[in-house]
Formats: C-alpha cells, structure tokens, sequence
C-alpha cells in the first residue's frame, strides 16, 4: 500500500509533478522498467509470460481548483479543475500553488445571511481564497493566476477498514499498479499512470495510442453512494462489497464477453466483486478502448463514497479484492505458451 | 505564547454545555498569572488575580463553542445529528468530525457526487436533517460506542496564514481567552488595585447562561465583555471593520457610555488602534446576562474582529488579540487609579 503518501500528495489534472516524481522513485527503487511520454504518463513494463499485450490504467490527477484571479483585497478568485460540487467546499482548508501556501476558503457568516442566502447554495463566483494577506501586490508576491489548488486533507483510517482521503479517486488505481508492479508476476504487463483523466482522458488516449493494447483495465475509485435517503438506483456501488465491474457509464460501453469472463475469475478465486449498477461518470477505459482499430477495455474499482471531495472513503477490503482480481486477470491472459 | 495557548485550546473542545470534559488545558495556561481559580455551577471557569482593595472588575470571554448532538443511529453505521447553537449546515458539508461516546469515534459529513446529483438539486443547500456522519461501523458496532445524546467536535488542524493571521475553529470565543490571558500576563508587569476575575463563561453559544451565573457569583462593579465581532470580507460592506485594526468598541444601551468611553481615551493615550461599532440593542454577547446580573453591572464589549464566524476556518489577526489585552491591562490600571464612583454615576 503506497495510498497514505499517493493520497497526500498534490496532482490537479494538468500539475501532476509530485504524484509522477513519487511513483518514478518507487518505480526506480523496484528496479522495474519506465518511460515518461510527451504527455506525462508513466509507463513502467512488468516482463514475463506474454500471450497479448496488457495496459493497467489508473490516473494520477485529482480534482481540485485553479487560481483565476486576485482582488483587490488579495482574496484569490478561483475555477474548478474536473467535476467538483461546489458544495464541498465550504470551509476548507487548501494549499496553493507548488509552495503549497496554506489558505482557506471561509463562508458569510450564518448571523449576517439573508433567509434566502441560508437556502442557496454558494456558487463557486461568490467564493474565494483566504491565505491571510491584506492587499493584491501581497497575494501576488504568493500567488499567481493558473496556480493549482489542492485539499489539504489527511489520510485516515477509520471504523471498519475504511480510510478516508482526497484524491482516492485514482490514487486507489496508482497504489494498486505498485503493488501489481511489485510482485514481480510471471505475467507481461504495462502499469500506466496516466495525466488529465478529470478533465478529459487526455493522457490515457497517448499512451494506449502508443502501446495499442490487445487488453486494457482501467483500475478506478468509482461513485459510492449507499448512504441513508439516497434513491436505491443512485447508489451505484456498496462499499466493503468487492470490486465494482462497469457495464455501462458516459465513456464506454464494456465489451460484455470481458466483463462476464472477469467476473468468473473473481468467482473461481473466491474473490468478492459487484456490478457497477449506474451509467454515470466515465474513466480512461473510453479512451483506451477506441485507440487505433479498437482495444477490449474493462473497468474494475474501488467503491469510493464523498468521491471528489476532499473527504473520499474506501475500503481496506475492496481494495484488495481489486488487486487479487486484476492479478488473477493479467495471469489468466497471460496463461500458456511464451510468443513474445 | 498566544498563538501556542489558542492552538492548544482550539484543538480541545469546549462544545455548548460540556464545557467540564477539558478544563485541564485552561488551567494550565492561567494558573501562573492567577492567585485562585474556581468555578461555577454550570461550568464557567474563573480565574482571580488578587489586588489591594475591594473594588472587583470581571473579564468575560466564552470557552463554549458550537458542536452536534447525536439524536439516531442508523442502519449502515450512520447517525442523524442536531446542532448546539448556530450552524450553517452548508459549512457543516465535507467536514470531519470527533463523536465523543465511550470512546472517541472518527466520522465524516458526506455527500452524494456529483455524478448522481441533479443541476436542481446543486442550487440548493443541505438541512441539517440531510446530513448523515459516516462512522465505517455496522450499526451493531456503533451502538456499543456511541449513545444518543454524545457531543460531535468538528476536526480541524489551526493553521497559520500569512503574516499573523491565523485560522481554526472556535476562536469565537477562545481569541478573547487569549485577550484574557495577554491581559493577566501584563497585570503582572504594570500594578493593579483592583481584583480582577477573568471569567472563561460557559453556554454563551445556547443562551449565554454561564455569564448570568458566573457574575453573579463574582458580584463585580464593573464587567469587560469580550467576543468576537464580523470582519471584513469581499461579501460584506466596505467600511466593516477590519482584521489587524485594533478591537471594536460597541456602543449601544447595553453598555455604560462613560465606562465605554475611558476605554477610548485609554486607548489614544497608548496608541492602540481601535474600531468602533453602533449596537443599539442586542450585542448577542455575554453582555445580554452580564449587565442585568443582580442590581446591574456596568459593561464594555470589545470585539475581536474574525472572518467566516461560526465554521470551522474561522480567521483572526493575532496582533488584534495581543494589542486587546495590553488595552485592557492600561484600562483597568487607569480605572485603579481614577475616582470609579465617578465614572459610573449618571
């Protein structure tokens, strides 16, 4: 588990450094093979028994916010980086920039509101950073525009091996590739770390173009909403119930054949795995699976709940289902005779 | 030394009538400045620094702060929870909490993504009924370690901003503790006559009852009200006061205008920066209990200024909090050398 220092690193969609520097060490210290492409992904290869070409995808990009401006006052005006509920981020902690400044993002105090201010929600014009200076000469000695903002947000463990941190959705993904990558399997793979996934499966469409691969499995936190008075047909994934096989979602329509023979391996292992029981949200599988001619693409998560927020929760438990099942994946597509 | 005691307070809880579960952390930080200490019935804490005559003057500044109280615990290892004083539920979203039960049991306020919320349902702000903590438990887990009944702290690390601000939760009120605590530290350096009690008062938040209980049982002549006032931000007008100004001095009936007023001129002659504020009737203070406490006592409010009052990032410049008790130190050694009679006689 690489999850704790992934989850608290900072890497918006389009400022990927720290995740990318990080998972380059781990990689050069296992000794395992690795380029960066134009892009950004990493492409690390596992050598070993090769019956096709294998891409494991997971992105190293989070959501967060991006500096847009700065007032007179030295508050910073900000815009969203991926599908952010503005919602969530009201009074919260954040770090801008690559200086990591700490700043916060208060709210009108509920004395001074307006009833009809108390029922709306703050749209994400009317908030602003807060990093403690006075003036706009003093932000910009800081802070410039185009600066990225990340959560300030623990990693934790809680309750019954759940963890909650930012940024699950796909550090999960990236954690999982590690360990995979660690194992050293007999079984020929490339683990890709892929950029922008949040805002548009750039880097995944790259580098799938690049290894045009016979099988792709994007390894994903995905939407978990099983929380009390949610419609049953919004949940979408049970958390601690295994890992989540997509049907159908925004990006892709999963080859079914894949998808049934995926969820018999995870019946013989004795692995436990779900369906992703909702058509909402899209991962890099829909760039992946339209490269060149066509590649077979599969999705199999991590069921994450309060996913884009600063505060996404997981299991322990689907964690490792995820990674027993795509080991056992890569191994039963790798099976029989070497024609490298 | 200021901004070491406000971490260290702002990182305990003092929740809204369970102000008792903490009180090491006070008296620890005030017993070197203070001759005795004790407290009230419903939880106040008070601090005596003894002078030479037998006039008494009371600092007031809440130690309470506004938490949740578990009311279900639900299927799934969530709970349904009420406030304890004023929340905005919007700021209550995406945060992470402490339950206070058998043990200390972490949980987050959550929401359903974006990918499963409609545009309609985005426009609108959460009820505190819509909000559930996560606890990770089953409910037959949960319920060995929490009850209905246990206080929720919301978590949240202090930080420094530039400069000398700085941002945690409950600074309103614990900044003017430190006022309170800056003010014993130089009573210790310029003299005072007078006895001076600095009240940390319980449940202002609910219906300031700590400060009516806790001034009755001190009996001052004259009562120092300190809180924490709105600070400018961009939604607010332009001519609100300001962090890093100096305190807000109110003026208004729940105050004695004559009182209020030497604080003024003591101010000017030392050159602390002050702010000044109209409050014709309701303060929302501790000053609503203290001025009506038995015949009457005579008050002043001084307001720290703090931005996003009532999350869990709200902001103060600790300057204002340092210049604010040195203020009140002059004041009150001024008042020991003036006819107090006079001051306060219509």
């Amino acid at each position: 588990m690489f999850l704790k220092e992934l989850t608290e690193l900072a890497g918006v969609s389009g400022c990927e450094y720290e995740v990318r520097n990080y998972i380059k060490d781990i990689l050069t210290r296992m000794g395992c093979d690795y380029y960066v492409d134009k892009l950004g992904n990493i492409i690390a290869h596992n050598k070993g028994r090769k019956q096709k070409t294998i891409m494991v995808a997971a992105h190293m990009d989070e959501v967060g916010l991006i500096v847009s401006g700065i007032d007179s006052d030295g508050f910073i005006k900000f815009e969203a980086v991926g599908g952010i509920d503005p919602r969530v981020l009201n009074s919260k902690a954040v770090f801008v920039g690559e200086k990591k400044i700490p700043g916060i993002i208060g709210s009108k105090a509920i004395h001074l509101m307006t009833s009809d201010e108390k029922g709306k929600a703050l749209p994400l014009g009317k908030m602003y950073i807060d990093i403690g200076t006075s003036s706009k000469a003093e932000t910009e000695k800081l802070v410039s525009i185009g600066d990225y903002v990340s959560f300030n947000s623990k990693y934790v463990e809680f309750g019954d091996n759940l963890i909650k941190a930012k940024a699950l959705d796909d550090r999960i993904g990236c954690s999982i590739i590690l360990d995979l990558l660690s194992m050293k399997l007999d079984a020929d793979f490339y683990g890709v770390f892929t950029v922008m996934e949040e805002v548009g499966l750039r880097g995944a469409e790259t580098a799938a173009y690049r290894l045009e691969p016979d099988l792709g499995l994007v390894l994903e936190g995905t939407v978990c909403a099983d929380m009390p008075e949610v419609d049953e047909e919004d949940k979408s994934t049970l958390i601690g119930k295994g890992a989540a096989l997509s049907l159908m979602d925004n990006t892709t329509v999963y080859d079914i054949d894949l998808v049934r023979s995926i969820a018999k391996i995870a019946e013989d292992n004795n692995i436990n795995y779900q369906y992703r029981r909702s058509s909402a949200g899209g991962n890099d599988a829909g760039a992946i699976h339209k490269t060149k001619s066509g590649a077979k693409t599969a999705a199999i998560s991590v069921p994450c709940r309060y996913i884009h927020s600063p505060v996404c929760v997981a299991s322990k438990k689907d964690i490792h289902s995820v990674l027993e099942l795509t080991k056992s994946v890569i191994i039963e597509n790798q099976k029989g005779e070497d024609h490298v | 030394m200021l901004k070491e005691f406000l971490f260290d307070v702002c990182s305990n809880h003092f929740i809204s009538g369970f102000e008792y579960i903490k009180g090491d952390t006070l008296i620890k930080y005030f017993q070197p400045y203070t001759d005795s200490f004790e407290k009230d019935k419903l939880g106040s804490y008070i601090f005596k620094k003894s002078g030479i005559n037998d006039k008494k003057i009371m600092l007031a500044a809440h130690i309470d702060e506004i938490g949740l109280m578990i009311t279900r615990i639900l299927d799934g290892g969530f709970l349904s929870f009420t406030t304890v004083g004023g929340f905005n539920p919007a700021t209550l979203v995406g945060q992470e909490v402490t339950i206070h039960g058998r043990e200390k049991v972490y949980g987050v306020i959550g929401i359903k993504p974006p990918h499963v919320t409609s545009e309609e349902e985005r426009k609108k702000n959460h009820k505190i009924k819509d909000l559930f903590i996560d606890t990770g438990y089953s409910k037959e887990e949960l319920e060995k370690l929490v009850k209905i009944g246990d206080i929720i702290s919301l978590n949240r690390d202090p930080l420094s901003l530039q400069g000398s601000l700085i941002s945690a939760k409950a600074f309103d009120d614990r900044a003017c503790v430190a006022v309170m605590l800056e003010t014993a530290k130089e009573l210790n350096k310029i003299s005072h006559k007078s006895n001076v009690y600095f009240t940390a008062t319980a449940q202002e938040e609910t219906g300031t009852r700590g400060a009516k209980t806790s001034s009755y049982k001190i009996n001052p002549d004259i009562g120092i009200v300190l809180d924490v006032g709105f600070g400018k931000t961009p939604d607010m007008p332009s001519d609100s006061p300001e962090l890093g100004k100096g305190p807000i001095l109110a003026y208004g009936g729940r105050l004695n205008p004559k009182l209020t007023r030497k604080f003024a001129q003591v101010c000017k002659k030392y050159n602390y920066p002050i702010q000044h504020e109209a409050m014709p009737a309701k303060t929302g203070t501790d000053t609503e209990a203290l001025q009506v406490s038995r015949e009457g006592i005579p008050c002043i409010l001084l307001s720290i200024p703090l931005r996003y009052m009532h999350t869990s990032v709200e902001t103060i410049d600790l300057h204002d909090v340092e210049i604010t008790g040195k203020a009140i130190a002059r004041f009150i050694n001024e008042l020991d050398n003036s006819d107090l009679e006079e001051i306060l006689c219509f």
